[in-house]
C-alpha cells in the first residue's frame, strides 16, 4: 500500500514537527482558498484587460505588483484567475476520483461476483498504466474546458483511491465489531455508514491532499501543453506556455506562475505529510 | 502444466485484457463524443466530402460492425494511416520510440545515481542539522513539477549562461537538460522511498540480531541493511516507470525531442486519432513489459519471493 502503512511510531520530536507541518499546510491552503474565492474581486485590474501602454512592466512596479505581460495584462489578476481555475479543476478531479474509487473499492472488497473481480483486476493493472497518456488522448477526443479536464482527470485516476479503500475495507470487515454487527443482522446500509466509512476517513484524508497536488500538476501540465484550458485563458499552464517566447526579455512572465504552481503544490504536500503523521 | 507456463498464460491474459480495455475505451469515447467524419474532414469540409470520408472509413455502418472490424484490424496490427501524412500509424509511433527510450534510460540512470546515495545517507544517519536540511531540500524539490524545473533550467543554462542548447535532439549537449528535467520528476520521490526502506531495514529484527552478535555499524549497513533495502529499489523503479512516461510527454514537447511524447502531443493537437491510438497502445504495452521484466528480475534476486509468491516489497506510492 502507500507509505501510510509504514510510518515509524511517533516520537515526541516527530509529533511536534507533525503539528507544525499540519498547521503550516492548513494555514497556507486556507489563505490560498480565500485568495481563490475573493481574489479576482479584490484585484485592481481585470485579468483580460489589454493595456498596450504598459507592456512588460517588471514586477514590484507601482500599480503592478507582479508586473504585466506581453499585452500589458496585470499578472496579479491573471495569477488569481488562474488560481481559481487550477484549484477548482484539481479539487473537482480529486473529489470525483475519491467518490468513484471509494464506491468501487468497497464493492471490490466484498463482492465475489464478476464485477468485483473486474474491479480488482482493473486496479491492479492501473498501477502500471500511463494515466497521463490516456488523459491526453481523452482530452483530444472530448475537447477542452473545465468540465472536460476535471472529469477526465477524475475518471482516469480513481484506481488510486480504489486500491487503498479496498485494502482498508478488507481489514475492517475482519474486525470483531464488524463481524458482530453482521451477526446481529445489521442492515448493509447501516453497516457501511456506521462502521465501514468512519474507518476509512483517516486513510482517505491522507491521500486526498497528495492526490490534489498530483491533479494540480497534471492540470497545469495539460494546459501547458495547450490541450487542457481554452487557449488564451488565464491559467497557470497557459501563462507558462506563453512565457516561453519572452524568456530572454521578460523572465518574470515564467517565474511568477512557476512560483504559484510550486507554492500551491508544496502547501498541499505539507498538509498531506502533516495529516499522515497525525492520523496514520 | 508447469508453474512457469501457467504464470506465462496469466501474464498473456493480463496483457490481452489491458490492450482490449484500452482500445475499447478509446473506440467508444471517440464515437460517443461526436461524428469522427466531421472531425476528420476538418472545419471547412463540404457535406459530400464528409459522406466520402464516412464511406472510406466505414463510418456509415452500425456501431457493432465498426467495432468488430476495428478489433480485427488491430489484431493484424493495423492502426490505420496517419491523417497528417498518410504513413502507417504504428510505424510512425515506432520510429519515435528510440528517442524516448534514450531519454527514459538516461533519466532513470540520473535519478538512481542521485537518489540511491542520498536515500541511503538519509536513512542511515541519525537526526542532525545536515539531515534535516537535506530532507527539507528533497521535500521542496518534490513540489516542483517537471516542466517548471525544465523552464527554470532553460532560463538559467540556455538563456542566462548560454552553456547548453535550449532545445533539439543533436548530440550529448542537447541531452543534458531534458535528462535532468525528467530525472527531477523521480529523484525526490525515489530518495524518500529509499530512505524509508533503509531506515526500515535498520530497525528490523535481523539487524538487531547482527548488532547483538557484535557487527559494527558499518558492517550492519553494508552487509545487512543495504542489500535488503536495495532489493526493494527494483520494484520502486517499476512503479516509477509510469511517472517517467508522464515526464516524457511534457519534457519532450518542451525540448522538441522527437520521441513518443512529443508525437503524442503533436497528433493530439492535429486530431490525428490513428496515431494517438497507436502511441497509447505502444506506451501501455511498454510499461507493462518493463514491469514484467522488473518483477521477473526481483523474483530471481530475492529468494523470499520464490517461497511465498509475489509480495510487494516497498511498493508504495
Amino acid at each position: 500500500m502507500s507509505a501510510i502503512a509504514e510510518v515509524s511510531p511517533a516520537s515526541p520530536e516527530s509529533l511536534r514537527s507533525s503539528n507544525w507541518e499540519l498547521w503550516a499546510g492548513g494555514v497556507l491552503l486556507t489563505c490560498i482558498v480565500v485568495l481563490a474565492v475573493f481574489g479576482p474581486a479584490i484585484a485592481v485590474h481585470d485579468a483580460r484587460f489589454v493595456d498596450l501602454d504598459h507592456r512588460f512592466v517588471p514586477p514590484f512596479s507601482p500599480g503592478f505588483a507582479l508586473g504585466t505581460d506581453q499585452l500589458g495584462r496585470d499578472l496579479v489578476a491573471r495569477i488569481l484567475r488562474g488560481l481559481r481555475w487550477s484549484f477548482a479543476t484539481a479539487l473537482c478531479a480529486t473529489l470525483l476520483a475519491s467518490v468513484i474509487g471509494t464506491a468501487l473499492g468497497l464493492l471490490a472488497a466484498r463482492s465475489r461476483s464478476l464485477l468485483g473481480k473486474t474491479i480488482r483486476q482493473m486496479t491492479a493493472l492501473a498501477q502500471s498504466f500511463p494515466v497521463f497518456v490516456l488523459a491526453i488522448s481523452l482530452v483530444a477526443v472530448v475537447g477542452n474546458g473545465f468540465l472536460a479536464v476535471a472529469s477526465i482527470l477524475g475518471l482516469v485516476t480513481w484506481p488510486v483511491f480504489c486500491r487503498i479503500v479496498q485494502a482498508e475495507a478488507q481489514s475492517l470487515f475482519a474486525r470483531e465489531y464488524v463481524i458482530a454487527a453482521e451477526m446481529l443482522r445489521m442492515s448493509a446500509l447501516r453497516l457501511y455508514v456506521r462502521h465501514i466509512l468512519p474507518g476509512l476517513v483517516a486513510s482517505l484524508s491522507v491521500v486526498v491532499p497528495f492526490h490534489f497536488a498530483d491533479m494540480l500538476i497534471a492540470e497545469s501540465a495539460l494546459s501547458f501543453l495547450g490541450i487542457g484550458a481554452p487557449l488564451g485563458a488565464a491559467t497557470w499552464g497557459n501563462m507558462l506556455q506563453e512565457s516561453r517566447s519572452y524568456l530572454l526579455t521578460a523572465p518574470w512572465l515564467m517565474l511568477v506562475p512557476a512560483a504559484a504552481v510550486v507554492s500551491l503544490v508544496i502547501s498541499a504536500n505539507l498538509l498531506g505529510d502533516g495529516l499522515r503523521r497525525r492520523l496514520a | 502444466m508447469s508453474r512457469m507456463a501457467l504464470a506465462g498464460l496469466r501474464w498473456l491474459r493480463e496483457l490481452f485484457l489491458l490492450i482490449l480495455g484500452t482500445t475499447t475505451a478509446l473506440f467508444f469515447l471517440l464515437r460517443l463524443t461526436g461524428d469522427p467524419a466531421v472531425v476528420l474532414g476538418g472545419a471547412d469540409a463540404t457535406e459530400a466530402q464528409i459522406q466520402a470520408i464516412r464511406a472510406e472509413y466505414g463510418l456509415d455502418r452500425g456501431l457493432a460492425v465498426q467495432y468488430a472490424s476495428y478489433i480485427v484490424s488491430l489484431a493484424r496490427l493495423d492502426f490505420g494511416r496517419s491523417l497528417a501524412d498518410g504513413t502507417p500509424a504504428l510505424a510512425k509511433a515506432l520510429t519515435a520510440f528510440p528517442a524516448s527510450l534514450l531519454l527514459a534510460g538516461l533519466a532513470m540512470l540520473a535519478a538512481l545515481i542521485c537518489a540511491i546515495p542520498l536515500g541511503v545517507w538519509l536513512g542511515a544517519r541519525r537526526a542532525g542539522v545536515a539531515r534535516t536540511m537535506v530532507r527539507w531540500l528533497v521535500f521542496i524539490l518534490q513540489g516542483f513539477p517537471g516542466f517548471v524545473v525544465a523552464l527554470l533550467l532553460v532560463q538559467l543554462f540556455a538563456i542566462e549562461l548560454t552553456w547548453l542548447p535550449a532545445l533539439g535532439y543533436a548530440g550529448p549537449a542537447t541531452w543534458i537538460l531534458p535528462t535532468v528535467s525528467v530525472a527531477s520528476f523521480l529523484a525526490p520521490k525515489l530518495t524518500r522511498m529509499i530512505e524509508a526502506n533503509v531506515s526500515g531495514a535498520l530497525d528490523s529484527p535481523y539487524v538487531r540480531t547482527a548488532r547483538a552478535i557484535g557487527a559494527s555499524d558499518r558492517e550492519v549497513l553494508w552487509h545487512h541493511a543495504l542489500p535488503n533495502a536495495l532489493l526493494g529499489v527494483a520494484s520502486l523503479v517499476g512503479a516509477q516507470f509510469v511517472f517517467i512516461v508522464t515526464g516524457l510527454v511534457i519534457i519532450e514537447t518542451l525540448f522538441a525531442w522527437p520521441g513518443i511524447g512529443w508525437l503524442l502531443v503533436q497528433s493530439t493537437t492535429n486530431l490525428d486519432f490513428p496515431v494517438v491510438q497507436a502511441i497509447t497502445l505502444v506506451t501501455v504495452t511498454t510499461v507493462f513489459l518493463v514491469n514484467t521484466l522488473i518483477e521477473f528480475a526481483q523474483y530471481r534476486l530475492d529468494p523470499r519471493l520464490r517461497r511465498h509468491g509475489p509480495v510487494a516489497i516497498g511498493s508504495h506510492a
